[in-house]
């Protein structure tokens, strides 16, 4: 079980919606799907307040798991692995998804020793399956998984290797939370809202040519809301 | 020579020996590799405070620091934590999903950035980093490395006029260990035989040299690769 830790979430929320970190569009997920929203969570470790904001949340979930070592996963898990690091003074090592074909050839980089625990850290999560190769990483190295901590989930069910082997998922804020605040904020209209709040309970619905009647739904509201539409997929 | 890096260079045992190989096939028998560094909190602080220092008092057109992915982020990360340089990263390649970005982080038009790694050795790699830079609008022509291996940088960085830096070189980083007792003469003599005059790129010598510099090391109670 992840600890209950006590966070200002409405804080970050705010500073979330605030940085307009929100994309609408279509994009490639990392679990191989189109999806209307996209969030740029990199935005945020631009602005050092915000990163040390949320590093301190991760250090305080670490320190509460009683981890030893903070694990950032390649490339979005660095910066805030590093600054939480810094904060709360937790050894950090970086994990790639695959070695390179020379110098250490390792996939951990960094000092670590066999039996040492670890909170894996990332930006967002999808189902889990790109932290699912992280995670394999750090068992080959002998390191035991404690938990991977996001920024931010989707909202989509995680796959089931995470209640298999126990490894709990822990994210600051989801989807259905920004969702939430945009359409609080006035951002989105609430057509907006429960159109991607539909993506996420029922994406199949909205794969191939059946799903074609919802995307241009979703377009219309869109537009109607005057939010411009990015493509990346 | 940066004489804080060199200590904690040689403190948190950034030596490793091992069978190592590089880009081009070669094998060599030893690396320091700074991103070991990097687990220790402490030393991570010192790297950002020095590296900070140095952009602050060398560059101070500089307003962001870009980490080159990978082993650049966490240094860039630390960097822009306690002052007003933007942070952002840059990969060689998109992911292919996602953005399918090669910069990420909050890019403005003001942004004048200097590329942040561990290594620098001839600069192939970072030329690709420069090039995404411009190609998102940010401007850029510094680069700064922990550590540089004082090899021939490749003609691109002349003819674009890119200021490279670093905080230490491999010679600076070899002579302080053996000036403090980190490292016999013995060993610095054939380490540095293969670090010298970029030898490390074509480093294949015979298996008797390959032996001696290994039990040599193990004498003197260096790490190997993966310890």
């Amino acid at each position: 079980m992840v600890p209950d830790i006590k966070y200002p979430k409405h804080d970050l929320m705010s500073l979330f919606v605030e940085k307009d970190l929100m994309l609408f569009g279509r994009f490639w997920a990392s679990f191989g799907v189109i999806q209307p929203v996209f969030t740029r969570t990199r935005r945020i470790f631009s602005d050092p307040k915000a990163n040390k904001k949320i590093s301190f949340v991760i250090g305080k979930l670490a320190k509460s798991l009683k981890v030893d070592l903070l694990g950032g996963c390649e490339t979005a898990g660095i910066p805030l692995s590093s600054s939480t690091s810094i904060l709360s003074g937790i050894p950090a090592v970086y994990i790639k998804k695959q070695a390179k074909q020379h110098a250490t050839k390792q996939v951990i980089e960094g000092e670590f020793k066999r039996g040492q625990s670890i909170l894996v850290i990332d930006d967002a999560i999808g189902d889990g399956r790109s932290k699912i190769e992280f995670i394999k990483n750090c068992l080959k190295e002998g390191l035991k998984v404690k938990g991977v901590v996001v920024v931010m989930d989707t909202s989509v069910k995680p796959l089931a290797y995470f209640k298999k082997h126990r490894i709990p998922i822990f994210s600051l804020v989801s989807y259905n939370d920004f969702m939430a605040a945009y359409l609080k904020k006035g951002k989105i209209t609430p057509e907006l809202y429960d159109l991607v709040a539909d993506y996420f309970n029922e994406r199949f619905k909205w794969v191939g040519s059946a799903g074609r009647p919802l995307w241009r739904k979703f377009y219309q509201a869109a537009r109607a809301a005057h939010i411009k539409l990015e493509v990346c997929a | 020579m940066n004489e804080t890096i060199a200590k904690i260079a040689w403190e948190g045992e950034i030596l490793r020996f091992g069978y190592y190989t590089n880009a081009s096939g070669g094998t060599f028998p030893l690396l320091p590799d700074p991103r070991l560094l990097y687990t220790n909190s402490e030393y991570l602080k010192i790297l950002g405070v020095e590296l900070r220092k140095t952009i602050l008092q060398t560059l101070p057109h500089v307003n962001t620091v870009a980490g080159a992915a990978t082993a650049g982020i966490p240094l860039a990360a630390v960097i822009s934590l306690d002052t007003d340089l933007k942070f952002i990263y840059v990969r060689k390649e998109g992911k292919g999903y996602s953005s399918n970005q090669t910069v990420e982080g909050k890019i403005d038009d003001t942004m004048q950035a200097v590329i942040v790694d561990d290594f620098n050795v001839k600069g192939k790699g970072k030329n690709v980093l420069i090039q995404n830079l411009w190609a998102n609008g940010i401007k850029c022509s510094d680069a700064l490395t922990i550590f540089d291996c004082e090899c021939e940088m490749i003609p691109w960085f002349k003819q674009n006029k890119i200021k490279v830096s670093w905080l230490l070189t491999a010679s600076e980083y070899f002579k302080y260990g053996l000036d403090n007792g980190y490292i016999s003469k013995e060993l610095y003599d054939l380490v540095w035989d293969v670090y010298k005059d970029d030898n490390f790129m074509n480093w294949n010598p015979e298996q008797d040299k390959w032996k001696q510099i290994m039990d040599l090391a193990k004498r003197e109670g260096f790490k190997f690769l993966g310890e």
